[in-house]
């Protein structure tokens, strides 16, 4: 069996079991309240849920701001600079180490419970591994694209805007997925710890008074959201970035695994 | 002989790397207008470099180069066409592309799109040139080592420059690639009248292309033999089965043996 | 040795910066306490009974997690990069997995386990493991295949194949993958006290963010940084040694 109808069997099997465990009691509603009950919830209440989607995705949008804006720039001039790099990579490495999730405490005490403090962490949870990444990335830019260029005659404005850009497209490109599945993940995390308002919000407010279904209508919503961006993303990148070379899928998994939560 | 102007010249060149280590000794040749030259060394001896000095890329530390009758500071694609070992074609451009690439730099716009068609015509004409007609729309990842060699070596004359620099054109390519680029080359450059600087270190490359041999020392590099091929051309590969070619052969490793010792 | 010292200056710099900003009111002292109130009150807390008792339970909560996720995960993670086939089917599988919030399933942990110790342990093993996974099975696949062949040509069998060939080579990356998952692992642990939990520091520095302790809030997150950091160093130290042969 192929191993593309081996995972669609497998999608399809959980969908299945998720409608089916919890009519037949194998498992109690309050576990896992069947996928209709959760579906129907989506459909009564579509403008709550709807309004909490803008919330989060308003969110996440700034602090893919911060994170890619930032991380990327910053990523480029880590990379690019040798002095700089070798300054303050391992420095950023070893930060890599601590859990960022102990700074959101303090965003919520500086920024409130609003979508600022949310914001904030998010940008700062995805801003490193951007930055890292991009800073990795432009590395692997073949140093001989320049001097090709410059034997040709080109000026320092066109070795920028025909070779450098052209070259760092695939890391920047990276970047952006990378940053915009980490602010996602940094924006629902926060928002279920302590938030007023958001998807992640709902899950909290839902488990808490034990209403099963409405707690995986919005978890199934973060899912969808999540999955979509990585789809999205994969799709652009490979719409534009038709050179990228293969290279081994686990590693390239190991560099889209920044993510800690 | 009538009096013609030599179309590269250089006396008492000498270079030092960052001020401590010598690369180049004192180095001294004429090579006159349309005669292919090969300089052959073993590695290390700043044959490179001598190249790229001669292209304008590098700054000598000591010592005259002049290129058709002036000195050549900075890259002057119009006069020196330079061809590198690594391909280096762009990822993100069609062969038909790279090869247009220098001509889109003339003017200095970012992208000159005033003669479009003009330079078309003439990457297509390069293109059929080096036999790879009908492959202009392959991007670099999809075309061998040695198809990405003709593209390089087409992009290298579409600006026709009287001269030519070649690194080491032929290195990555296995020895049976090598062979049949290295009698193209000859095909195409016994269409134009091109002086062409070709560096190497296979000895049988060397006779087989040249009409003269240098032939550099270790480092420092200094020239220690210039040796003559008057071997007819065409060339082709029955003339590597021959005395003389192997007569040749055997002096410049002689001599490359002595001043290694 | 110049780079050293470089970046010590960065971080005499930045601590410098966090005790005189805040004394000389530049920065609102009651957001960012100077850097010596936060150490003075580190010290308190660490002799309160209280806050070694969250720690411990932390620890063991970490620990836990730790040595159940890392064998599930590695057996796991083999089986995915030795069998074609299950590789084939499951490794674009796991690019989505990472895609996706974790922490969305807390709530699935905490309806079957409760809010208690379990919930924690059972929570930060579950996304440790996805981690492991999918490093060991990056080590596995990193062994290089000619090393294999060698052995295999000179009659090795799979038990030796695997202590003489795959060990060796992989025991770096193994390290490295103990050291980032532990990353994952702490993080979710921390999250989960965060969460739902009335025990733990991470429900400690919550509660201090809540009630506006500042000087508690700090002293807790420079404690868990610092520990954060010598264990990631300690055990990056230890890779450099057994990895020397790693380009």
């Amino acid at each position: 069996m192929k191993p593309v109808t081996v995972r669609r069997l497998i999608l399809v099997s959980l969908l299945i079991a998720w409608e089916l465990v919890p009519r037949t009691g194998l498992l109690p509603e309050l576990f896992l309240p069947s996928l209709s009950s959760t579906l129907a919830v989506l459909w009564k209440d579509g403008a709550t849920y709807g309004h909490a989607v803008l919330v989060t995705l308003y969110e996440v949008a700034l602090a893919m701001l911060i994170a890619c804006g930032g991380g990327i720039l910053a990523g480029a001039t880590v990379g690019g600079l040798a002095r700089v790099r070798k300054l303050l990579l391992p420095v950023f490495s070893s930060l890599y180490a601590v859990p960022i999730v102990i700074l959101y405490p303090v965003f919520t005490a500086w920024f409130g419970v609003g979508s600022e403090s949310k914001i904030a962490f998010a940008g700062i949870y995805a801003f490193f591994p951007v930055m890292l990444s991009t800073a990795a990335g432009i590395q692997t830019i073949d140093p001989q694209f320049l001097l090709a260029a410059r034997s040709m005659g080109a000026t320092l404005p066109q070795q920028i805007a025909r070779v450098i850009i052209p070259a760092s497209l695939p890391t920047v490109f990276a970047g952006l997925r990378l940053g915009g599945a980490l602010a996602i993940i940094g924006v629902v995390v926060s928002e279920m710890l302590t938030a007023a308002a958001g998807i992640g919000y709902l899950v909290t407010l839902n488990r808490t008074i034990l209403d099963s279904p409405r707690v995986f209508a919005a978890i199934l919503l973060i899912l969808l959201l999540s999955i979509a961006y990585y789809l999205a993303s994969r799709a652009i990148e490979k719409r534009f970035v038709v050179w990228q070379s293969a290279g081994k899928p686990l590693q390239a998994v190991q560099q889209s695994a920044q993510s800690t939560v | 002989m009538a009096d013609v102007m030599p179309a590269i010249h250089i006396e008492g060149l000498s270079h030092v790397y960052g001020g401590t280590v010598p690369a180049l000794k004192d180095i001294s040749f004429d090579v006159p207008a349309g005669r292919f030259t090969v300089i052959v060394g073993p590695s290390g001896c700043g044959k490179t470099s001598l190249l790229m000095m001669l292209a304008g890329l590098r700054a000598q530390s000591e010592g005259t180069i002049h290129c058709l009758g002036r000195p050549i500071p900075e890259p002057d694609p119009l006069r020196v066409g330079v061809i590198f070992q690594e391909a280096s074609l762009y990822p993100w451009l069609t062969a038909l592309e790279n090869i247009e690439f220098p001509l889109s730099l003339r003017g200095g716009a970012l992208k000159d799109h005033s003669n479009r068609a003009e330079h078309r015509r003439r990457a297509e004409a390069m293109l059929e040139l080096v036999g790879l007609t009908g492959f202009g729309a392959r991007y670099p990842h999809e075309l061998s080592g040695g198809m990405k060699q003709r593209v390089s070596i087409a992009r290298g004359l579409v600006q026709d420059p009287p001269v030519l620099l070649m690194d080491e054109p032929f290195a990555a390519l296995d020895e049976q690639t090598r062979m049949t680029m290295g009698h193209e080359l000859l095909r195409i450059w016994s269409t134009t009248s091109k002086t062409v600087v070709f560096v190497t270190h296979s000895l049988t490359e060397a006779v087989y292309l040249a009409d003269e041999v240098l032939v550099m020392s270790a480092r420092p590099g200094r020239i220690i033999d210039r040796i003559q091929v008057d071997l007819p051309r065409p060339r082709n590969y029955e003339m590597m089965a021959t005395d003389v070619f192997g007569r040749l052969r055997d002096r410049i490793w002689r001599q490359i043996r002595k001043a290694d010792a | 040795m110049k780079l050293v010292f470089a970046r010590l200056a960065l971080l005499a710099l930045v601590l410098a910066a966090w005790e005189l900003l805040p004394r000389h009111g530049i920065v609102n002292p009651l957001l960012l306490p100077p850097l010596s109130d936060v150490l003075a009150m580190l010290g308190e807390l660490l002799q309160r009974a209280q806050v070694r008792e969250a720690l411990a339970v932390s620890g063991a909560e970490v620990l836990l997690a730790f040595i159940v996720a890392v064998p599930l995960g590695a057996a796991l993670g083999v089986l995915i990069a030795e069998n074609d086939y299950l590789g084939e089917v499951f490794k674009p599988m796991l690019f989505i997995v990472f895609a996706i919030p974790k922490s969305i399933f807390l709530p699935m942990f905490i309806l079957v386990f409760g809010t208690g110790f379990q919930q924690k342990v059972a929570y930060a093993a579950f996304t440790t493991t996805f981690v492991v996974l999918m490093s060991a099975a990056a080590a596995v696949e990193s062994v290089k295949q000619d090393y294999l062949l060698v052995a295999r040509s000179y009659g090795a069998t799979r038990l030796q194949l695997i202590s003489r060939v795959y060990v060796p080579s992989m025991l770096p990356i193994l390290l490295e993958t103990l050291r980032i998952s532990m990353i994952f692992n702490f993080t979710g642990v921390l999250i989960a006290e965060m969460y739902a939990s009335r025990t733990g520091i991470g429900h400690m520095i919550a509660s201090w963010g809540e009630n506006f302790q500042m000087k508690q809030l700090f002293a807790g997150v420079v404690l868990l940084a610092a520990a954060a950091i010598v264990f990631n160093e300690a055990v990056r130290w230890l890779e450099a040694r057994v990895g020397a042969w790693r380009t």
